[in-house]
Order: C-alpha cells, then sequence, then structure tokens
C-alpha cells in the first residue's frame, strides 16, 4: 500500500457537501421537515489512493457515495471529478465523465437486472458511454473484463442467478471496470457475502487496483475490512467526518472518542488481516 | 440473444406450470374460446342470421344442439359469433387500458414530481366513477354501438394500468441495478424500455388477464342494458336481453349465453390466478 503523493492528481474532491432528505410533514400548516444526511463533508482522493468512509449505518456514508455520483442533488457544497464539477456539468459532459467513475453496490443480488443476460450487465456502461464500439471490440471487452475478475468468458451468456454471491459481486466488479474507470465507488461492497468469500472479493479489489491502478473510495462499517483495503480512513458520524488520517495511525491513536468507540466495539480487530491473507482467491 | 431468452422461460413456464390444476384449466377455457371465435369466422353450424320462423323457440335437439331462438336463429351459431365479439371487444378494450395506462404508470413513476401528481390526480378522478355508470354515460353521449362501447371500457382500464404499473415502477427505481444503470449513464426512458418493464410485464400480464375477464362482463353488461353491440350482430349479452322476455317459455335462451359469460370469465379469472403463482416474484426465489 503506497501512502499518498503530496500534491498528486486528485481524482476525487468533495468540498463541504450538504445532502437533506425531506421527512414526511408533521403538520399541514408547517413546512416538511428535513433530515440532514450530509453536514459539510469534505475529502478528496488522489489517483492510486484508497480511502475508507467508516460510520454506523444512518451516519450518512451511503449518501455520500450517491451525491459522489450524482444520483442526489447536493443542498450545497462541490464534487469534483477528474478535476470538473459534476453538478456544473451539462447532462451530456456529466455522461462523459461518469466512464471515469463508476460503482460496486452492496448486494449482488439486487444491484444485477434479473432479466438481463451477463454480458449484457456487464457491457452497460460499455454501451450508454462509449459510442461506436464495434461488436466484434465489445466481446473483447466483455471477455476481457470477466476473465480480469476471475469469471471465465463464456459466463456472459448466463443469467445472474445461476452464480453465487461471490460471483455475482464479481460480475458487479467487472461492470464496474468495463469503461476502464480512474475511480470506484464500494458501497459496502463484501458485507452481504459469506466472511470466506468476502476476503475473496477484498483480494480482487486490492489485486485489480495494483494491476489498473484504480483509486477506491471505500465505504464499510466493518473495520477489519477498512484496515485491509484502504491507506486512508474518515470516520463518519451524523453526516459529518470526525476525524481523518492514515489507517495506521487512526488504528492505534485513535483521536476521536466516537472513533475509540467504534474501535472497542469490534472484536479482535487487531488479527484482521492474518484472517484475510490467508485465504485463497479461487471462487 | 433476447429470442434464446424467451425460449428459456417458456420452457420453464411449461414445466413449472403443468402442474397447477387452475392454471391448465383457465388456459384450457381460455384456449378453447379462442378455437370457437376462430371457428365462428369460417363455419357455424347454420348462418348466424338465418331467420326461420317455422322452427322458432326451439329447445335443444340433434338439429340444433342448443335450440333456437324466437326468430328460429340457431343459438349455438350465436353463441360462436358472440365468442368472436367478446373477445374482440375486449382485447381492444384492454389494449387501449394498457397502451394507455403503462406509459402513463411508467411516467409518473420515472419523472416524479408534478408530473406524477397530474397522472395520478387523473385516475384518481377517472376512479372516481363507477366504471358501468360512465359507459352508460359515454353510450348514451356518443350513441349506442359496440365501437364506443369499446371505447368507454377501455378508458376505465387505463387508471388500473396506470396505478399498478407506477406502484410496482416505483419500487424498482429504488433498486440497486436501477442505480447501476443511472450510474452507466443510462437515461430515465431507456432505464425503463431496459430495466423496469422487463421486470414488471409477468405482472402486468397477470392483470391483462383478470381485465380481460372483466371487459368480457362490461361488454355482456352493456349490451344487456343496449348500449353495447346492435342487433342483428350476436353478443352474449345482447341474447340475455333478448331471453329476459322468453325466460318461462324457453329458458335454455336465458342459459346457454349465460354459461358462456359464466365459462369465459371464471376461464380467465384462473388462467390470471395461475399466471399470478407461476410468476410470483417470491416463488421465483425459491428457485
Amino acid at each position: 500500500m503506497s501512502a499518498q503523493a503530496p500534491g498528486g492528481e486528485m481524482v476525487l474532491r468533495v468540498e463541504n457537501l450538504v445532502l437533506e432528505y425531506p421527512l414526511p410533514r408533521q403538520s399541514l400548516f408547517a413546512p416538511a421537515p428535513r433530515h440532514r444526511a450530509l453536514d459539510g463533508v469534505s475529502l478528496q482522493v488522489a489517483r492510486g489512493e484508497s480511502l475508507a468512509v467508516v460510520g454506523e449505518s444512518g451516519s450518512g456514508k451511503s449518501s455520500l457515495a450517491r451525491a459522489v455520483l450524482a444520483l442526489e442533488q447536493p443542498g450545497a457544497g462541490r464534487v469534483e471529478l477528474m478535476g470538473q464539477d459534476v453538478f456544473a456539468l451539462s447532462p451530456g459532459a456529466l455522461r462523459g465523465l461518469r466512464r471515469h467513475a463508476q460503482m460496486v453496490f452492496q448486494d449482488p443480488y439486487g444491484s444485477l437486472d434479473p432479466r438481463r443476460k451477463v454480458g449484457w450487465i456487464v457491457a452497460e456502461p460499455l454501451d450508454a458511454l462509449e459510442s461506436g464500439v464495434g461488436a466484434a471490440a465489445r466481446q473483447a471487452r466483455i471477455a476481457e473484463v470477466l476473465v480480469s475478475v476471475g469469471l471465465k468468458a463464456r459466463d456472459a451468456e448466463k443469467f445472474p442467478h445461476e452464480f453465487s454471491g461471490g460471483q455475482r459481486q464479481r460480475i458487479a466488479i467487472a461492470r464496474a471496470l468495463i469503461t476502464h474507470p480512474a475511480l470506484i465507488i464500494a458501497d459496502e461492497p463484501v458485507s452481504a457475502l459469506d466472511v470466506s468469500v468476502q476476503a475473496q472479493v477484498l483480494n480482487l479489489f486490492m489485486d485489480l487496483r495494483e494491476r489498473l491502478g484504480l483509486s477506491y473510495l471505500f465505504i464499510s462499517h466493518d473495520l477489519a475490512v477498512v484496515r485491509h483495503v484502504a491507506d486512508r480512513v474518515a470516520v463518519m458520524r451524523h453526516g459529518q467526518i470526525v476525524e481523518e488520517g492514515a489507517v495506521e495511525q487512526v488504528f492505534r491513536e485513535p483521536q476521536h472518542p466516537y472513533t475509540r468507540k467504534l474501535l472497542a466495539a469490534v472484536p479482535r480487530v487487531g488479527h484482521p488481516r492474518q484472517a484475510v491473507a490467508g485465504a485463497t482467491t479461487a471462487p | 440473444m433476447l429470442s434464446e431468452a424467451r425460449a428459456v422461460s417458456l420452457r420453464e413456464f411449461w414445466l413449472r406450470g403443468r402442474g397447477q390444476a387452475n392454471l391448465m384449466i383457465g388456459l384450457a377455457v381460455t384456449l378453447l374460446l379462442i378455437a370457437v371465435a376462430v371457428l365462428s369466422l369460417v363455419w357455424t353450424p347454420y348462418p348466424i342470421n338465418a331467420i326461420d320462423i317455422p322452427a322458432k323457440l326451439q329447445p335443444p335437439s340433434a338439429a340444433h344442439w342448443l335450440g333456437t331462438d324466437q326468430f328460429g336463429r340457431d343459438v349455438l351459431s350465436r353463441i360462436m359469433a358472440g365468442a368472436r365479439n367478446s373477445i374482440a371487444v375486449s382485447l381492444v378494450a384492454v389494449g387501449i387500458g394498457a397502451g394507455l395506462g403503462v406509459p402513463l404508470g411508467a411516467l409518473a413513476a420515472a419523472r416524479r414530481g408534478w408530473v406524477e401528481e397530474v397522472v395520478m390526480r387523473f385516475n384518481d378522478f377517472t376512479f372516481a366513477f363507477p366504471a358501468l355508470l360512465s359507459a352508460v354515460m359515454i353510450t348514451s353521449l356518443f350513441g349506442p354501438g359496440a365501437i364506443n362501447a369499446i371505447i368507454a371500457i377501455g378508458i376505465f382500464n387505463i387508471p388500473v394500468f396506470a396505478r399498478l404499473t407506477r406502484g410496482a415502477a416505483l419500487s424498482l427505481w429504488q433498486r440497486d441495478f436501477v442505480l447501476a444503470a443511472r450510474v452507466a449513464g443510462r437515461g430515465r426512458t431507456r432505464i425503463t424500455l431496459d430495466h423496469i418493464l422487463p421486470n414488471i410485464a409477468s405482472l402486468l400480464i397477470v392483470q391483462m388477464t383478470i381485465q380481460f375477464a372483466l371487459a368480457i362482463l362490461a361488454e355482456a353488461g352493456l349490451s344487456y342494458l343496449g348500449l353495447g353491440t346492435q342487433p342483428p350482430d350476436p353478443s352474449w349479452g345482447k341474447m340475455l336481453n333478448e331471453a329476459q322476455t322468453l325466460m318461462f317459455l324457453a329458458p335454455q335462451l336465458a342459459i346457454f349465453p349465460g354459461l358462456a359469460i359464466m365459462a369465459t370469465v371464471l376461464g380467465l379469472n384462473l388462467l390470471g390466478d395461475g399466471l399470478r403463482d407461476l410468476l410470483d416474484p417470491r416463488l421465483r426465489r425459491l428457485r
């Protein structure tokens, strides 16, 4: 794990992001109350760097992922992907930018359309974002990403229900990789998987990062996972980042009381690396 | 690629469906109805409007299996032609309902905001009228006849499909695979066509069979009231109407069209229930 190069190229820069959701109206005459999911969040991810965002459920982690990919319109703040402000772009320009940032979702059973074949699913970002890819080149790209995540090229002809949870998550990763993005946003990508499969998928994430020079915004509530995949960690609570720093430092000397509480709440957080490294990568 | 996917699901459909009694009975009755309607295009035992006064009001016999009516017309021939009429009216009426209702519901779910409000309030407005009364209103405004009956029944199918589509689509829009398509840069229309509609197709098919049964009932009701199909064209509802005054003299005139309506509606409802059992996503999960 290489440390972040000072002043290196930033693939993602988030500044003072505020995101509010309207809640059900309490009274006919009062305005609907709002829940502040993100309350002035700032962070950045350099090229090749892996930043983990940790926090309990409801702390705003997933809202952050959605806002970064312009799936939600924030109330205030900026999101810069590859140096471009995503909320200032025209829809067409934003589409062009999406090629560089893709997402892996938590639930591999919900993130693949059950009615589409794997090849179609994996190629969807390619079909939507890159024009003029010929049929042969398209097939080759599908085969290439499937192989790169440890699946077979002929798996493109199958339907998602023919695969296990871990394999489905590999399909989801292949879909995220097909446009050769610089940044992958992974929202709890292993928390729905069995522990043994978690290790395989995490190792795949690490392996891909090394091979392709990817940056990760890795969202998780599992500190053992975070310690394995991240260079830096940001601790979120009530929509704010309460502590941020290099993983080893935060784990060794947590500054914020909430971080200490999180660390104390995880049993045997000191030995996750052996457990993960000991597993094999075969699906 | 698409045809392959369809072939797989058709085979699977047959393997899983053949053990279900209600589905198979419903399918058999519905296929019989279609077969009779198609047959009536090329052959009926007697010409459907051939008047034979000496042979009027005969009970069922070898010459006239289901007897004759007050003009000596063969009841079996007229029931066969009536099936054609019922199918045509229901098909077009359900077509109007689904053809307008599904896009409206999908639009409401995809756009949200004021578009959704307008579509759904229009739906509420249409729903607020009792369907048959409004059909009476429409046919009395534009005159009785099969075409106006079709339009009247069709209009009242629109909100049924719009609501169903919107509800199902809204839950799909929250699913991760739709979010993934948005991250992939797909627009709302493409997502609706590629992901939403294929995933609610089975739901819509089930609803169509049920609406089809309701449309057959509605057409019979309107024709019974004299607002649907006009004489001398045969219609099951019209036959019931004409049988009314002869109830005690020739009860078979009411019984056979009544049985035809009942069997058809029952068959379509069984088919709809069977399809729902077969296509229920919770059952699908068990695979």
